[in-house]
């Protein structure tokens, strides 16, 4: 269990306990966190759960796989901090991280 | 009959899904006229263009139109293609959706992409808009100060939140697809299946908090809660989904508790004081009066003036006229917020000549104004 931080464009927080093993996706989708749509439910398909993650968290976490890459092809503004959180599973490491959400997944 | 067609072409120009074939190197070779009338683009005017010209590269996407349709035409059927979809941009500038599939077709040693186009722009929408409403929905069932949980016909847990949680002690994860019975006393099972039931085979849609009175329910650890619950049915394609409001009493309970212990503590001190007593309202009318307020009565009070009740006997009219008048001057000073103390003479039911020292109190609100007036009367006959 640890905490993420989930930024919505627009500036507003939502801090949530998650379970390690969740997906950062899911977590967002149980816990209601506008702007996280997860329309694949997973499956790296859809591109709409896309985020910015800096560099210091974002080396903790589990590469990107060119799947994950070539969908991100979808998303909007994508830049070199992107990941789709679908992708990244909770651990002790991730503890604290903090997810900044795309301005718009469709 | 067998079919077949004189002109390949004319066969592609009607099909009515709009489609086009592009080369290789991203050309568009042909449209058909579904195409043209989506994109309103005439075929000249796409026939020889970069597939660009009517799926261009978005400035905020990095999506490569070109890559990606071999990519599908490659993998007919990836999951992706439920998903993804691209911008189409018609000739008057409008930005639609599309989803394509895409199959490659080789000819002369060259390779070539049937791309189908449909547009999914309202479809879209639609979808997102009900995503919308149901995030509001859900965001506002999850501040609640009420539990909601739904339940499947089987009374298997299919919706649980936040307060749920909070009251049964279980997370969503744990409640989620486990029976309704988790979260009741073992003892109310069948009563509660009885009541679901009936419900389930009424003609009610609803049945608010209050119809039914408090239940009880079971906390994680064992422990009893008492409840009420407002519950309604929806039936979706024949499934019957029942879903409650579910309000956590405790407190409440535990409040009313205290009230009726407190309640129960001025009883017993008013009612058995050896002091006549009476609580009358700011216009002088008798709210309550004790038992030994009572022994100087003949008949119960209920609702008169204090000054209009039988205190004075054996007296002639004019003397009980002029009692009455002084009592009830005393008590409109009262009400205006002064205190009264004087001595009285009156006998008690039994004829006794009683010597009262009697007052007459204000009780003032927050405001200073009047809302009660107490009335003592203390017996002085044997001092």
């Amino acid at each position: 269990m640890g905490m993420v931080r989930y930024i919505e464009s627009n500036g507003t927080v939502h801090e949530i306990d998650v379970k390690n093993g969740t997906s950062l996706m899911q977590a967002a989708v149980t816990h209601m966190v506008p702007g996280i749509e997860g329309d694949c439910g997973g499956a790296c398909a859809c591109a709409t759960c896309h985020v910015y993650i800096d560099p210091e968290w974002r080396q903790k976490c589990a590469e990107m796989d060119p799947l994950e890459l070539a969908v991100l092809d979808f998303a909007w503004d994508v830049n070199e901090d992107s990941r789709l959180c679908c992708q990244i599973t909770m651990s002790e490491e991730l503890d604290g991280i903090t997810l900044r959400i795309a301005e718009r997944q469709y | 009959m067998t079919f077949s067609p004189d002109n390949i072409n004319d066969l592609l120009c009607s099909l009515p899904e709009p489609m086009l074939i592009m080369s290789s190197a991203g050309e568009i070779a042909f449209c058909n006229q579904a195409l043209t009338q989506l994109s309103g683009f005439s075929q000249p005017q796409l026939e020889g263009q970069p597939i660009t010209h009517l799926l261009p590269q978005s400035e905020r996407r990095r999506v490569d139109v070109v890559s990606w349709l071999s990519r599908w035409a490659d993998d007919p059927d990836p999951a992706q293609l439920r998903f993804l979809t691209l911008e189409l941009v018609t000739h008057d500038n409008e930005r639609l959706q599309v989803s394509v599939r895409v199959s490659r077709y080789e000819s002369h040693g060259a390779n070539w992409f049937l791309v189908v186009l449909r547009d999914v722009t309202s479809e879209h929408a639609t979808l997102t808009r009900l995503r919308h409403a149901q995030l509001v929905t859900n965001r506002i069932l999850a501040i609640g100060e009420d539990a909601v949980i739904s339940i499947d016909a089987n009374q298997r847990i299919s919706f649980w939140n936040r307060q749920a949680s909070s009251i049964f002690g279980y997370t969503e994860e744990e409640a989620l697809g486990h029976s309704l019975e988790m979260i009741l006393p073992t003892s109310l099972l069948a009563s509660h299946q009885r009541y679901v039931q009936d419900f389930l085979a009424g003609t009610e849609g609803h049945r608010l908090m209050g119809q039914r009175g408090e239940i009880t329910g079971r906390h994680k650890s064992g422990r009893d809660i008492p409840l009420e619950a407002s519950i309604t049915k929806t039936v979706i394609d024949g499934q019957t989904v029942l879903s409650a409001q579910v309000r956590d009493i405790s407190e409440r309970k535990a409040a009313e508790s205290m009230l009726k212990e407190s309640e129960a503590r001025f009883r017993a001190v008013f009612e058995h004081a050896l002091e006549a007593m009476a609580v009358l309202d700011d216009s002088g009318r008798v709210v309550e009066i004790n038992a030994s307020a009572r022994n100087l009565l003949e008949t119960e009070p209920s609702g008169q003036f204090f000054w209009d009740l039988n205190w004075w006997r054996e007296t002639t009219p004019e003397a009980l006229h002029e009692a009455t008048e002084r009592l009830r001057e005393m008590t409109g000073t009262v009400i205006n917020g002064a205190t009264v103390r004087t001595t009285v003479q009156l006998s008690s039911v039994t004829g006794e000549a009683k010597k009262i020292d009697f007052s007459l109190r204000p009780v003032l609100n927050s405001n200073g104004q009047v809302i009660y007036i107490i009335a003592e009367g203390r017996d002085i006959t044997a001092l």
